[in-house]
This record gives structure tokens, sequence and C-alpha cells, in this order.
């Protein structure tokens, strides 16, 4: 573990409870966007957030992990499978959702977007973004465990508990998925670039 | 080299986790920086995420771990050792055989030691009744006679 990171948690240990502050605050923005890309919104967000480091330090003593980042986001890992599994059953593809008949699974089977990601459709951000929410959980992990959280693949691959060459695999499908998602967009970059 | 190992390549050389050598060829290749290029055009243009957690995120974690403290004596670190260790002797009590040895030696050894104390319990009861006899008769009487 970081030298620093140590010394932050045995002064929390000893009661200083602004020791938990710095840690939190040093890690707070690769480990929330990442939970934020998997969460309906920052309020579920920032409670994953919160369960995150309630777990990472009541279970300490469990920590072998070289980095601390690393294992958050293996805790939050965890959490978001336990709580995507939950959810799963929660509603089917056949249940009509909406008032023209159209079921969930028509919806999120359809490349079309609604009216209001087509009309912000320009921004090739977003298209990324709404591209990379269709691609299957283990994929997209790799993409944003990568894009947003900065990790390694070698720290991915503690992540999911996968080796190296898979989360290297998860994420050249993932981009492979993104490209021909963006279509005609990405080629006329791909000429401009 | 084909396209999907170069990707391969120029994701590990991101994350520095290409090794020397194998940078060396992918400098050599002549599609490499094409692809860098493609490749660093999707991942600059991901957006990155701006929302931050409440600022009293760490007071409210802070709060719940006070909350949920456990004492020492009921953690898994003090417990584990402990439940190791019944397991054990668990084991040990369970595999040990209590049940008397029927063996035809010991049987006979115990014989033997029966046959000792009785013989010693007999001689005093024969010789007391030897001496009742005596004392109630005028003649000694050989005790093997009766």
């Amino acid at each position: 573990m970081d030298v620093d990171d140590a010394k932050l948690l045995a002064d929390y240990r000893n009661g200083d409870a602004e020791a938990l502050g710095c840690l939190v605050e040093k890690y707070k923005g690769p480990l929330f966007g990442f939970i934020y890309k998997f969460s309906e919104g920052h309020e579920d967000a920032d409670e994953v957030f919160q369960e995150v480091w309630v777990r990472a330090i009541k279970n300490m003593n469990r920590y072998r992990q070289k980095n601390l980042l690393s294992w958050l986001f293996r805790i939050a890992h965890n959490l978001m499978i336990d709580r995507i599994r939950r959810r799963k059953p929660m509603v089917s593809y056949d249940t009509p959702a909406t008032d023209d008949g159209i079921s969930v699974g028509e919806q999120i089977a359809s490349p079309r977007q609604g009216p209001d990601s087509e009309s912000s459709g320009r921004d090739l951000g977003q298209r990324i973004e709404a591209a990379a929410e269709k691609l299957p959980v283990e994929q997209r992990e790799v993409f944003w465990l990568r894009m947003q959280g900065g990790l390694s693949f070698k720290e991915i691959a503690k992540v999911q508990k996968c080796s190296i060459n898979t989360a290297l695999a998860r994420m050249q499908y993932a981009l492979s998925k993104l490209r021909s998602e963006l279509g005609d967009e990405y080629r006329e970059l791909k000429e401009a670039g | 080299m084909n396209a999907k190992k170069i990707e391969k390549w120029i994701l590990l050389e991101q994350t520095g986790e290409l090794s020397a050598r194998r940078r060396k060829i992918l400098d050599a290749c002549p599609d490499a920086q094409k692809m860098r290029e493609e490749l660093d055009l999707i991942f600059n243009a991901v957006p990155s995420v701006d929302a931050e957690p409440s600022p009293w995120a760490s007071v409210r974690i802070g709060a719940r771990l006070k909350k949920e403290r456990r004492p020492v004596f009921l953690s898994v670190r003090v417990w584990q050792p402990i439940l190791a260790l019944a397991a054990c002797l668990t084991l040990i009590v369970t595999t040990l055989d209590f049940t008397p040895d029927s063996s035809p030696s010991s049987v006979a050894a115990v014989a033997v030691g029966e046959a000792d104390v009785w013989n010693v319990q007999f001689e005093e009861d024969l010789a007391e009744l030897e001496g009742l006899i005596l004392a109630i008769s005028d003649a000694p009487l050989d005790i093997m006679e009766m």
C-alpha cells in the first residue's frame, strides 16, 4: 500500500477523523466517476460511494493488495454486480413500457435514441457514452475502469478476477462495438483526424 | 502484425504495461502510429464525469463506521484462530477410540487380575473359617478334607 495511505488509515484508526476525509478526497475523482457510470443518478452514486468506503475500512484486515484504489474498485465492482443482479428480475424484456406498446427489450435493443439524446447526438462524447451503455456489463466495466478510473489492465484484471488477456479482450470488444455504433460519425472523425 | 495485435499492444503501451522489446517492435510498425491516433480520437472524446460525491460524504462514512464498529472480541480476526483450534480439538476427540479393548490378550490380562484379587479374598475367608472351626472343635481340622 502507498505509504501515505497506510499512514492515513493508521491515523484514522487512532481516532483522527480528518485522516478519513483526506483518503476520501484523494480517491473521490476516479472512484465516484466510475460508480456514477453504473448508478441511477447522483444520489444513488453517493450512496454506493459511501458504502464502498464503509466496506473497505471495515474489511481492511482482509486487504492484501498494494493499491488502495484497486481495492476500492474491487469493492465497487462487487457492489454493482449485486445491484445489477437484484435489479434484473424487476423488469421483464416483454413488459410493455410505453403507451404505444414498445417493450423494454425493444427499447434497449433499438439503435435509435430518444428525441433528447438525438438532438444532443452531435456531441461525440455523448454518443460514445450512449454507445457504451449498450455494451455488456463486463465490457462496459473494463471500458470505464480504464477511461474513468485510469486503471492499468493488470489492476482491471484484479478487479474483475480474470486474466490480463481477458481484460484486454473485453476492452477490444468494447472498442470494436463503439466503432460500429458510432458508424459514419466515427469514419468522418477518422478521416478528419 | 495484425490490427488486433497492434491495438492490444497500444492499449498496454498507454498503461505502461508493454515491455521495451515489444515497444520497439511497435515503433517499427508502420500501422501503429495510425492506430495510436485513431484510439486517441476515441479516448479524447470520452467525456469525464464532473460529478463529485456530496461534500459531507466523508462525515457520513465516518458516522456509519462509528455506528457499525464492533467490539474487538467479536471480530473475525479474533475468532478465526479460536474456531480453528476448536475444530482441531473436536477432530482429535471424535477420532479417538474410547470403546474397551476386546482383544484376547487384554481379556486374559483382566481375568488374571480379577483371579488374583479373588484368590487373596478367598485365602483370607478360608483362614477365618479355619479359625472358627478350630475354635468350636477340639481336634485340628485340615481344611482340605472338607
